[in-house]
């Protein structure tokens, strides 16, 4: 019988196992958008053919004594026309491939990769999909690195040592709060803007284009809070990709999260939250500080004592530290970039769509060509929040075109 | 395609309200054609935790008129906590055995450890003559390792899937024996059988590929 292959989860997978329910599966979904209707036979083989390059995206997240791993399988999943609500738990194999008229969807639990991961394997499966589909003559290769490289722990390879650094402590932020969707669906809004517009919208603020959606989201937040709970900070956490500044090509998650915070003063012009943005990204992004985050993260995990605690009390720690996280938590924010394609797929694809599970609120990005895309989720009824945020950006001179999941309680 | 005015924002999706501002979208001509949603319409299962709900609400009614007769007739708790206490003891039990995340073999893996502690902890509550060590937890185990040879043939699983439900039942009937020979329990013949059944069945799986039990051990074992 052929050995199973397993792994030990990374650094940032260790968190999401014990933490995740119902609520926040910590499940999320990059689509793929054609230009004509899937075929699923098709889908299943590029499906197939993917996870040769891919074993580890094949795996199961099973329970040790001391901690969780993820452990390969032999058998794959089927591809399946959607009929959850989006980034739905996902039991058994970590991921799945829906399909919906013209879109292609990857869902992926946090536990095995993060977004830019997950990037890498949905752009083959398009990739492949696209050559099954329209018998492309020499396709040019998507990614080329081994599947040894794609299933290391990039955490390993850059630790080297912990320095102590005292952060001080954080005053608790403004937390979202309303009526919420039965059964702890969710409920996304789409959007779909120029780039390049939006890209030019940045500039004219003197800033990227991260850091403006960051700015724009703490404004739609203020205008809906009241004067007495602008007494609160509003804390957004932002996912960063330490990929940029430690070369990986792991496939596995490699990330940590900055909070940034603004505290109203009155005013709250987008410039002003713009200005104060930016000095936190500059400050939070420098090498050392990103280094000093995720030695921080590693150095728990390496020490002895804490390894030999039995896992099931490791869970209620983590559970409760998680929780601790949360008090300067009001929303997040993921932006995942520019996804690039060679051109001999570009002419089949309409646009890419990422979205994320959330145990609050989440605000999540990527653009493709032209074609921008923002995704909303979130637990609650009120959509004041997604409101001004797309109308801010109307009064820009920017065209907006939104879709959603319709749900019964609308 | 529609436009909320309210919004100026164009929705791609077949709805009569605007997802924004929740107004009326006054112009719908795509209303009932769903051809261009991008997402499916999922309805909401309406018989989410239901047996769940009135499990609970049975139980807390039984709970609730014990006490209450207890107060009436003796006035005061005398009788009425050992009930309440079995009660809470039960439904943990049956909540334990409807966990979805679980498989099955983990529902009987985690049933069996809750049971032989709960057993225990009334033994020493009641200081009834030691009937969770002389006849409970050995009992079990040797049930525990009879039911997972079972579930082994019935599912056609690969045996290391049950190494964890092994060892433990395997371990705990060996700690009855040492337990009587310690003189902490007193039933021989039962701490025995209990024994003979754990090492039989440790000795099983090392015949059947010692390496892979010792690579699997390695594997949930990993510090």
């Amino acid at each position: 019988m052929k050995k199973k292959k397993w792994y030990r989860l990374d650094n940032t997978g260790k968190i999401f196992p014990p933490v995740t329910n119902n609520y926040d599966p910590n499940v999320f979904r990059i689509s793929c958008t054609l230009k004509e209707e899937i075929n699923k036979e098709l889908l299943q083989k590029a499906l197939e053919k993917t996870l040769i390059d891919f074993p580890v995206f094949n795996s199961v997240l099973r329970r040790g004594f001391f901690w969780y791993y993820i452990e390969e399988v032999d058998n794959i999943k089927k591809v399946e026309e959607e009929y959850k609500v989006p980034c739905d738990s996902i039991h058994g194999i970590l991921y799945r491939v829906v399909y919906y008229k013209k879109r292609i969807s990857l869902e992926v639990s946090h536990c095995l990769t993060d977004a830019s991961g997950a990037t890498v394997f949905m752009k083959c499966l398009v990739a492949n999909y696209l050559i099954f589909k329209y018998d492309i003559q020499n396709p040019e290769e998507v990614d080329n690195s081994s599947t040894f490289e794609k299933s290391e722990d990039a955490f390993k390879k850059y630790y080297k040592d912990f320095k102590k650094h005292n952060s001080g402590k954080q005053k608790s932020g403004y937390k979202l709060k309303g009526l919420e969707y039965d059964d702890y669906r969710l409920k996304f809004i789409e959007g779909e803007i120029s780039t390049s517009k939006f890209i030019a919208l940045s500039k004219k603020y003197n800033c990227t284009a991260t850091e403006y959606l960051a700015g724009l989201l703490i404004k739609s937040i203020l205008l809906q809070m009241t004067e007495r709970e602008k007494r609160k900070p509003v804390y957004l956490t932002i996912p960063v990709s330490l990929r940029k500044e430690f070369p990986t090509n792991t496939t596995r998650n490699f990330f940590c999260a900055m909070t940034v915070s603004y505290k109203s003063s009155g005013e709250d012009t987008i410039e002003e939250i713009i200005e104060s943005v930016k000095k936190q990204f500059e400050l939070h992004l420098q090498k050392d500080n990103l280094y000093r985050k995720m030695s921080e993260m590693i150095f728990l995990e390496n020490v002895f004592i804490c390894r030999i605690v039995p896992r099931a009390i490791k869970d209620i720690i983590l559970r409760f530290s998680f929780g601790l996280t949360r008090k300067v938590h009001t929303m997040g924010l993921s932006n995942i970039g520019r996804i690039t394609i060679p051109d001999c797929y570009k002419d089949y694809i309409e646009k890419f769509s990422f979205m994320t599970s959330t145990d609050a609120m989440h605000l999540n990005t990527c653009s493709f060509e032209d074609k921008f895309v923002f995704s909303f989720s979130s637990h609650f009824i009120n959509t004041e929040i997604q409101k001004n945020f797309i109308r801010e950006l109307i009064s820009q001179g920017i065209d907006v075109t939104i879709d959603t999941n319709e749900l019964e309680d609308e | 395609m529609v436009v909320c005015k309210k919004c100026n924002v164009k929705i791609n999706t077949a709805v009569n309200k605007c997802p924004l501002c929740h107004n009326v979208l006054e112009e719908d001509p795509s209303f009932g054609d769903f051809k261009s949603n991008v997402f499916p319409y999922v309805e909401s299962s309406k018989s989410n935790g239901v047996w769940k709900k009135i499990l609970s609400i049975v139980f807390l009614t039984a709970i609730v008129i014990c006490t209450i007769v207890d107060l009436f007739v003796n006035h005061g708790i005398t009788w009425s906590i050992y009930v309440d206490a079995g009660v809470i003891c039960i439904s943990a039990s049956i909540i334990l055995g409807l966990m979805r995340k679980y498989s099955l073999s983990g529902i009987l893996f985690y049933e069996f450890i809750f049971i032989c502690i709960a057993c225990y902890i009334w033994d020493r509550i009641t200081g009834m003559n030691n009937w969770s060590l002389d006849y409970v937890i050995p009992s079990l185990s040797i049930i525990y390792i009879v039911a997972n040879f079972v579930l082994r043939l019935v599912f056609k699983r690969e045996f290391l899937r049950y190494i964890r439900n092994m060892f433990v039942a395997s371990i705990v009937g060996i700690i009855c024996l040492l337990l009587y020979i310690y003189k902490i329990s007193n039933i021989y013949i039962i701490s025995l059988i209990s024994c003979i059944m754990g090492v039989f069945t440790i000795l099983c799986m090392l015949a059947l590929d010692g390496k892979r039990v010792f690579n699997e051990l390695g594997k949930r074992l990993h510090i």
